[in-house]
């Protein structure tokens, strides 16, 4: 039993192969045939293997393009736009190589284009910027006039973004906000860009990855670079102004003392003088000899006032700058390669 | 003119800072009369006030002392003596002083009770922010005497030091000297005091 399952796999597997192989071999044919400029056989070619019921995605593309340029090459205007259409509506960022092909082809290519509604060339900018501030991010381009709407979504959440009938390039701004005023949570989400012209409606959709992350702050500042406190005071040099004024104090007590003595009453110089003049003196002697206190120095303390006034100031700003960006929040912003 | 400067002065700043201080003191008073030979000393104490606003002073000491002759034979005295003082502040180091001066005696006659007005000159200096020292001069123009005579020339000069001892409580220590050149009927009678102080001064 196990052995018959085995070999209908192994069947499975080479008819599928061989079916892959058919569906590559015909555009291949295709292609050969177009080469050799047998364009009608190209043609027959290249419908037949369209007619493959398990032709796969690329093939088709290919297979389209080739009648493309086929039926431009021998003339047959209308098929040939309507098999750029298809194209357009499989690949709609495939184009012609201008430098390849001819003018012709180019042209029967964007008359199609005109024609058939299509979302080209959508694209999300990796950015980051802060959540609130509206940034340029979606560029895409429509084919033909139409409501465009634009929108991003994850799962439930969804923010829409823009809704304006255009044609041509256009790019659209997002500041990073959900549909609450906050900041979307970090995640994956789907930019989905909708264009209605009418009777056709068209999606296409691009997958982005959205971290974000807080503000750094700014660290409060101790000193300013470049800047130090200086000394506010200095040591004096000894001071003999004491001792000096002292004495000069003395020297009158005495001579006035002598001045004023009546040798008629026989009294010498009175101790009371000589004991208050002896007083003075060991008073300014003292205090010549003592350590001198320290002594302020102005221009210091102005300095040091002004540059803690100035470190104060700063920090204050620093603070408010702080309380700001605690509440900001950095949005990034990264596009999703998409698959070839 | 000093009067009526500090009278004006009293009242224009009636309302403005100013600083009082109070104080006391304990010291020898010595005088000499007349010949080398007569002399007496004591204990002299006393009680003193001072006022201070701007460029205007005033000061008023009392004080009393007991007086012991060096002449055994004669009776001791008392002397009270009541100084006040007017000044002014002419620049950052002197003052200009009005004072009048009555010295008492009892019992009466003992020596002569003298009243007198004086015009001087005071000048201080700090040796330091808790120290100064201080010393003034007077003319005394005026001197009158109770038992009659008349003085030619009188002078006083005093010398003293203060010293901070805590917050502005200060000690100081002060000596004044006093001559009279007395004339009594054309014989010279001279009186000359020595008063050594010591004592604090304490603000209100």
């Amino acid at each position: 039993m196990r052995r018959l399952l085995a070999a209908l796999c192994v069947i499975l597997a080479l008819g599928a192969s061989v079916a892959r192989a058919q569906e590559g071999a015909g555009l291949t044919r295709a292609r050969g045939m177009y080469t050799a400029l047998f364009y009608d056989s190209a043609i027959v070619a290249a419908q037949q293997a369209l007619q493959l019921s398990a032709v796969s995605t690329a093939d088709r593309i290919g297979l389209y393009e080739l009648l493309g340029y086929s039926y431009s090459s021998i003339d047959s205007t209308s098929r040939a736009i309507e098999a750029f259409k298809d194209l357009i509506g499989l690949a709609p960022d495939r184009e012609p190589d201008q430098v390849r092909v001819s003018p012709r082809i180019t042209s029967l290519y964007m008359v199609a284009l005109g024609q058939a509604l299509a979302i080209r060339h959508l694209g999300v900018d990796s950015a980051t910027f802060l959540a609130g501030e509206p940034h340029e991010l979606i560029h895409f381009q429509v084919s033909r006039a139409a409501i465009v709407r634009t929108w991003i979504q994850a799962g439930r959440v969804s923010v829409a973004l823009d809704s304006q009938s255009l044609t041509g390039p256009a790019a659209i701004s997002w500041n990073g906000m959900g549909p609450s005023g906050a900041p979307l949570p970090p995640g994956r989400y789907q930019v989905i860009v909708e264009a209605d012209a009418g009777r056709i409606q068209i999606q296409r959709a691009t997958t982005v990855v959205l971290s974000s992350a807080p503000l750094d702050t700014l660290p409060h500042l101790a000193a300013l670079p470049g800047y130090q406190e200086q000394a506010e005071t200095v040591q004096p040099q000894r001071d003999w102004r004491p001792l000096s004024i002292a004495a000069s104090f003395l020297s009158v007590g005495l001579a006035a003392t002598l001045a004023l003595h009546n040798s008629s009453l026989g009294s010498g110089a009175p101790a009371g003088m000589l004991l208050v003049g002896g007083a003075t003196l060991t008073s300014g002697l003292v205090l010549s000899l003592r350590h001198p206190a320290p002594r302020p120095v102005a221009s210091a303390l102005l300095y040091n006032h002004l540059l803690r006034d100035f470190l104060t100031r700063r920090n204050e700003e620093i603070a408010r700058d702080n309380e700001v960006l605690r509440r900001k929040t950095l949005l990034t912003i990264v596009p999703l390669p998409v698959a070839p | 003119m000093l009067l009526a400067l500090g009278a004006a002065g009293l009242l224009a700043g009636v309302a403005q800072a100013q600083v009082v201080t109070v104080g006391g003191y304990a010291g020898s008073y010595a005088m000499r009369e007349s010949t080398a030979g007569n002399h007496s000393g004591g204990l002299d104490l006393g009680i003193s006030a001072a006022w201070h606003r701007r460029r205007l002073g005033a000061r008023i000491d009392i004080s009393r002392a007991h007086l012991s002759p060096a002449d055994s034979s004669r009776a001791t005295f008392n002397v009270v003596e009541v100084d006040g003082r007017l000044s002014y502040r002419l620049s950052q180091a002197f003052d200009a002083e009005l004072g009048v001066t009555r010295r008492t005696i009892s019992p009466s006659f003992a020596t002569p009770d003298i009243g007198a007005v004086s015009l001087g000159v005071r000048s201080e200096a700090r040796l330091a922010s808790i120290a100064g020292v201080w010393a003034r001069g007077a003319f005394l123009p005026i001197v009158r005497f109770n038992d009659g005579g008349s003085a030619g020339t009188s002078l006083e000069f005093g010398l003293g030091t203060w010293l901070l001892v805590r917050g502005a409580t200060r000690a100081e220590l002060d000596c004044e000297v006093h001559r009279f050149d007395r004339s009594v009927g054309g014989v010279a009678l001279p009186v000359q005091t020595v008063v050594t102080r010591l004592g604090v001064q304490v603000p209100l």
